[in-house]
């Protein structure tokens, strides 16, 4: 790929491409080696002379004995001498299978409505050790003169251990890859595509020597296990495995070397000591295996799918407790099939027992669950029976297996006593003997108490602070309830002030009520009063002496004359229908009901 | 041969060993319980990595860093299980079982320096402070402010004579002072206290080189005054100041 692109760009402006006639076009294909390793690679080349922009074709048709691979286009524009030509070069990499003579055909290439065809070119591969390029692994030499095709020298196969199974029954599969007389690199895990069943992972891979049909190979042994979720006849596989193989790199030349050698791209792969490396998909063959249906007669009811062969253990501790106080219940199951799916007879929370949801492990083979049960009362007597069913695959029959019940004695619970260990015995309380006393440490607790998330405290809740705030702000309003209603008490002036307001509007609702009675005198009066006694409250003045000569005086110290007028007008007006029994109509009440009004707000924002 | 090893090799790394992953719930009382039984059939290390994960799990209680502490002390591990005391201390300072412990651990740990020339009110406010949780005394101080408020609005509303609600007002603020003094003791002086877990000498300086001025066997506590890098600054309970690595100390 290093070679793929090299491009030089004509920033001069020379005849366009489309001038170039159709008879300057010409194609021809070309290779770096006629003669190639089996497994290596040679380069094919199709040049087209006189074209800019030609498309690749594909080859792997018209190809059929190598594997062919395209690596991309390689374009060259030049002018010399103001000669103007382009070219532009396909690049692939054809692999072969086989050994043999090969010949690629004669390659017809459609470019503007003109049929170009390139000459044959003759292919020999030999085997990998050819001479002038001796291999990178020198095994299996000997024998080498057996193999004709690669799919010999490297391949790989499927087996299962049965071919028969019964649901869930755990198979055995194996995939194998041989491999003589290759170098072969970045080996991954094989690929199985089970439909239909459970797999498992991959064991650690084996490595070893087998000898088939005289080839010594290298084998890489690939295990696994399936178990079948489904009956009737199921296919596994193929499975494929991804590699890659080296070789060292052969004699080729490319139409454009000598840029490659300006570039210094040879010394880039001079450094990798010239070993060319091929990706590889490898793919076994299918296989069949037949699922039979587990039988139905002498099926225990508490059968779960458990389909081999198993051990299976119970063991609870301690089993003298007190009520209150948890034991451990540890189920191991042991043995071969499918582990994984298995489920374990955990207990149920009844009226003896509070249980806590079961802890599983499962490694090596062994699956253990440990659950935690408290004995709610000290009744309790025993850990009922476990029972596990499985169906044992050598003799084609169900088994059951039972565990305990286990004997547990549960005492009564005791009031938490703490242990005392008195570090400097009392005066007084000396025992009469010299007595030694063993220490250690205080066993430990046996409930985890409060359980709460590291890092939470009273003092950091939202609820604490709202406390807090809230008795502060309740303090603080209780204080200024308190000091008004004491001023309210004491001080008869702000109490009076305070009530004007509210008197006089009591007042003013009474008075409008008059005026849809039409009730001249009584509205006037009404007015009257509540005008005299809002400013006696408001000045502080006994309501009885109220005159407009007083209060006009006590305006102008606050420089309201204008008020003090208005308040006069409404005063006369008053005692005008008051005492002169003058008619008014409605039009009028209303106005002057209005201007009190006004003069009551007026007087309110009046500070003090 | 080569080339199979190392593709052996390169299987092992591309996670062929991956064990199953049991998805399931954490249960941190199921679990407490299931270290409580590791812990009687002696199997300390376990129970001690079993409390541990719980605590990994983000929940803890004073029993649970007792009983951790107590795991670690079983196990031989003496710094660790005085750590564990002390922090269950914060949650359950009045436990006569924690105590005892916490004590007994001291005696086993070589050259145990306690603080010395405290004066007799420091001594009573520091036991004050020890007394009570952080929680309790916050509530405590939110208490007392509650009852001087009422005090006065008792005065205010029902006229208390002055003189009773003065003497009672006076008393209030005092236990109000001593808690927030105990607070503070509580916040700042053990803000930075560390506990030794492995034996290490405190140097002149804080580098592998410097010479050694004080050895600190495992369990002491010490007061961490400044941070550098791998290197603490720490003062002894006796006063003396030199720096230790800080791998080898864990802040309670």
């Amino acid at each position: 790929m290093k070679r793929a692109v090299c491009l030089i760009i004509v920033l001069l402006f020379y005849p366009t491409p489309n001038q170039v006639s159709a008879q300057d076009v010409s194609f021809e294909a070309s290779v770096d080696t006629k003669q190639v390793q089996l497994g290596a690679s040679l380069q094919l080349t199709l040049t087209f002379t006189g074209v800019q922009n030609v498309p690749a074709p594909d080859l792997s048709q018209a190809i059929a004995d190598f594997d062919v691979q395209y690596l991309g286009p390689s374009t060259r524009i030049s002018i010399v001498n103001g000669q103007y030509s382009s070219m532009v070069a396909h690049i692939y990499v054809l692999s072969p299978n086989k050994i043999g003579k090969f010949q690629i055909p004669p390659l017809s290439v459609n470019i503007s409505g003109q049929t170009l065809t390139s000459e044959p070119i003759d292919i020999e591969v030999v085997d990998t050790p050819v001479s002038h390029a001796p291999p990178l692994s020198s095994q299996g030499q000997e024998d080498s003169q057996n193999i004709a095709s690669l799919d010999d020298k490297i391949f790989l196969t499927l087996e299962a251990g049965k071919k028969q199974a019964y649901l869930h029954e755990k198979i055995s599969v194996t995939v194998k890859l041989f491999v003589t007389g290759l170098s072969v690199r970045d080996i991954q895990l094989p690929e199985l595509k089970p439909f239909g069943f459970e797999a498992d992972q991959w064991s650690r891979p084996q490595q070893y020597t087998q000898t088939v049909g005289g080839i010594q190979y290298q084998v890489v042994e690939f295990n696994t296990f399936l178990s079948p979720t489904r009956t009737g006849p199921l296919e596994v596989g193929p499975a494929k495995l991804m590699c890659s193989l080296l070789f060292r790199r052969s004699q080729r030349r490319s139409p454009f070397d000598h840029f490659d050698d300006m570039l210094g791209g040879d010394l880039f792969e001079d450094f990798f000591g010239g070993v060319q490396k091929r990706d590889m998909v490898l793919q076994s063959a299918n296989l069949n295996v037949d699922v039979l249906e587990l039988p139905e007669e002498n099926k225990p009811k508490d059968f779960s799918g458990a389909v081999g062969q198993f051990e299976f253990k119970a063991q609870a501790s301690p089993n003298q407790v007190k009520a209150g106080d948890p034991i451990t219940l540890r189920l191991t199951i042991q043995g071969e099939g499918n582990l994984k799916s298995v489920q374990l007879p955990a207990i149920k929370e009844d009226e003896n027992f509070k249980v806590y949801d079961p802890q599983v492990k499962e490694e090596n083979g062994t699956k253990v669950l440990e659950q935690v049960l408290i004995p709610k009362t000290e009744k309790v007597t025993e850990i009922p029976a476990l029972n596990f069913s499985y169906f044992d695959t050598q003799s084609l029959s169900y088994k059951t297996i039972a565990q305990g019940p286990f004997p547990i004695e549960v005492a009564k619970p005791e009031a938490t006593e703490t242990f005392k260990i008195v570090e400097t015995p009392q005066e007084g309380m000396k025992s009469p003997l010299a007595e030694s006393l063993g220490r250690d440490i205080v066993f430990i607790k046996e409930h985890p108490g409060n359980l709460r998330p590291i890092g939470s405290h009273v003092y950091k809740s939202f609820l604490f602070w709202c406390l807090v705030i809230f008795s502060l702000v309740g303090f603080a309003v209780t204080l200024v309830v308190f000091h008004r209603q004491q001023r309210l008490k004491t001080d008869v002036v702000y109490a009076r002030r305070l009530k004007a307001p509210l008197a006089a509007k009591k007042g003013l609702a009474a008075a409008q009520k008059l005026i849809e009675k039409e009730d001249p005198r009584e509205f006037y009066d009404g007015l009257f009063q509540t005008l005299k006694e809002y400013l006696g409250h408001k000045f502080h003045l006994p309501a009885g002496t109220i005159s407009v000569v007083e209060i006009s005086q006590l305006l102008k110290a606050k420089r309201q004359e204008a008020l003090s007028e208005k308040i006069k007008s409404i005063f006369d007006e008053c005692e005008m229908v008051r005492y002169a029994s003058a008619t008014v109509d409605k039009t009028k009440m209303k106005e002057i009901f209005q201007k009190t009004q006004e003069i009551i707000d007026a007087l309110e924002r009046v500070n003090g | 041969m080569k080339f199979f090893r190392i593709f052996v090799f390169v299987c092992f790394v591309t996670g062929i060993l991956v064990s199953p992953v049991w998805a399931e719930v954490f249960n941190p009382t199921a679990k407490f319980y299931t270290a409580g039984v590791q812990y009687k059939d002696g199997r300390y290390a376990e129970a001690a990595a079993s409390y541990e994960e719980i605590l990994a799990n983000g929940l803890r209680s004073g029993e649970l860093y007792y009983n951790l502490g107590n795991s670690y002390f079983k196990s031989g591990q003496l710094g660790k299980a005085i750590l564990n005391y002390e922090r269950a201390k914060r949650f359950m300072p009045r436990d006569g079982d924690l105590k005892s412990n916490d004590e007994f651990a001291r005696t086993q740990v070589q050259g145990f320096i306690d603080g010395q020339g405290k004066s007799f009110l420091e001594k009573i406010l520091a036991n004050y402070a020890d007394y009570f949780t952080a929680d309790e005394l916050a509530l405590g101080l939110l208490f007392l402010g509650g009852l001087m408020g009422c005090v006065y609005l008792l005065k205010l509303f029902f006229h208390w004579p002055s003189r009773i609600s003065f003497a009672v007002m006076a008393v209030l603020l005092l236990l109000a002072v001593v808690q927030i003094t105990a607070l503070v003791i509580k916040f700042s002086a053990q803000e930075n206290l560390a506990v030794i877990i492995q034996s290490v000498d405190a140097k002149f300086e804080p580098t592998a080189k410097g010479s050694v001025h004080f050895s600190l066997p495992e369990g002491n506590k010490v007061t961490v005054l400044e941070q550098r890098s791998d290197w603490a600054k720490i003062q002894r309970l006796d006063g003396k100041i030199g720096w230790a690595e800080k791998k080898s100390l864990e802040k309670i």
